[in-house]
């Protein structure tokens, strides 16, 4: 096993999920396998993301277009956190 | 340490199949789960009880357990034996840590009630949740209280993080609520999976003299009378010492001026600055001699004319 990336055979017995699961998220762009001679790997840097994909589908059983819908939403959530932060702040300007 | 009623927890009734059990659990996850809460802790809290509550009545053998004993669960075996385990043992607290962390959900985290009931074994590996599927390390949360003058400035700040030193850098310019994440510095991995990361929120603290939006700073001063009506030079003080400004005749009260590059560092942009924006006060004299009554009342005489 490379270092910073996990084979994907290691994935599916560590995560315990379906390969197509796993195939489905890459095919929707999600997460990123590489292929490497024979062998397909996912970088450790994804591991976040794939762990949280997980995580909705064994904890909420949503399946992969849902973590799509999700995964898009809550990153729309994210900005607008941001965009409130920034708000507060010039609030706190003019308080 | 209370009893927890975890058919309450689910809503479901204590006749509930194995199925029900699933499908009401399912349906608060959706609800309760901290990636659709982030920074809710209370929801984090609920989705704890949740897993608990799950872990407990989704296995038949603890369901049985917890039924048999019900209210009555201090007669339970596990609880007598942690019990005297507690007599024996003693254990202090970490402490030391420069600020507090907080680590996402890892699943492990159970109440009193449930390990008093089955021990501290964690959740049993029927268990469909995270905790069985974990490889790479839970991340770590944590907030840093700047001042002002802290954040204007690229330093080096030593963190206490799982009793490891680390030594970060704070680049300059960073704003209120902005967070930086710090790879490998999380909890460990799982099986050899690599570490979670370290999340730090600055959170920069007023100040009494400066006010930031933005790049730009704003800060005010008093000018006297006569230095605003005629002109003249002022120091006014920055965040980084003492300036010299022209004040030209007739300046207004509150009028705002702008000093070119006198503001907050730019993040990441090395040698690029905001502005510093000063607004003038005014002071008036108030006790007069009768030779300044005289003068005021003669200038005021010549506007009249």
């Amino acid at each position: 096993m490379s270092k910073n990336r996990l084979l994907y055979s290691e994935c599916l017995k560590i995560y315990k999920v379906s390969d197509s699961f796993i195939e489905s998220l890459h095919e929707s762009g999600l997460i990123h396998l590489e292929r490497s001679e024979q062998d397909l790997f996912i970088e450790y840097d994804e591991l976040t993301d794939l762990e949280q994909f997980v995580r909705w589908h064994c904890d909420m059983d949503i399946n992969v277009p849902g973590i799509e819908a999700l995964y898009h939403m809550l990153n729309r959530v994210r900005t607008l956190q941001l965009e409130l932060e920034e708000l507060r702040n010039e609030l706190r300007f003019y308080r | 340490m209370a009893y927890i009623d975890y058919y309450k927890i689910l809503g479901v009734a204590k006749n509930a199949t194995p199925d029900d059990i699933k499908k009401a659990y399912r349906k608060l996850a959706r609800k309760l789960h901290p990636d659709l809460n982030p920074n809710d802790k209370e929801a984090h809290h609920k989705f704890q009880e949740l897993n608990e509550a799950n872990e407990v009545l989704g296995d038949s053998e603890k369901r049985a357990k917890y039924d048999k004993y019900g209210e009555n669960w201090k007669h339970g075996e596990e609880y007598e034996k942690a019990q005297q385990q507690r007599q024996r043992q003693w254990s202090g607290g970490q402490g030391g840590q420069s600020f507090d962390f907080e680590g996402d959900f890892g699943g492990g985290d159970f109440s009193d009630f449930f390990q008093s009931m089955f021990g501290g074994g964690g959740f049993s590996q029927r268990q469909s949740s995270r905790s069985a599927r974990k490889f790479k390390g839970g991340d770590y949360q944590a907030e840093l209280n700047l001042t002002l003058r802290e954040a204007m400035k690229t330093h080096k700040r030593e963190l206490n993080v799982d009793g490891k030193s680390i030594r970060i850098t704070i680049p300059a310019g960073v704003s209120n609520g902005q967070k930086i994440k710090l790879s490998g510095y999380g909890q460990p991995g799982v099986n050899g999976g690599p570490n979670g990361d370290l999340y730090i929120t600055f959170v920069i603290e007023e100040d009494s003299a400066f006010k930031r939006l933005g790049n730009d700073i704003y800060t005010e001063t008093t000018v006297d009378l006569y230095t605003a009506v005629l002109g003249g030079e002022i120091m006014i003080n920055t965040l980084d010492g003492q300036v010299k400004m022209n004040i030209k005749p007739g300046a207004q009260p509150d009028s705002k001026l702008r000093l070119k590059g006198k503001g907050f560092p730019i993040y990441k942009k090395d040698g690029q600055f905001g502005d510093l924006y000063v607004t003038i006060k005014l002071r008036i004299p108030e006790k007069l001699s009768d030779k300044e009554k005289e003068l005021f009342t003669e200038l005021s005489n010549i506007k009249k004319q």
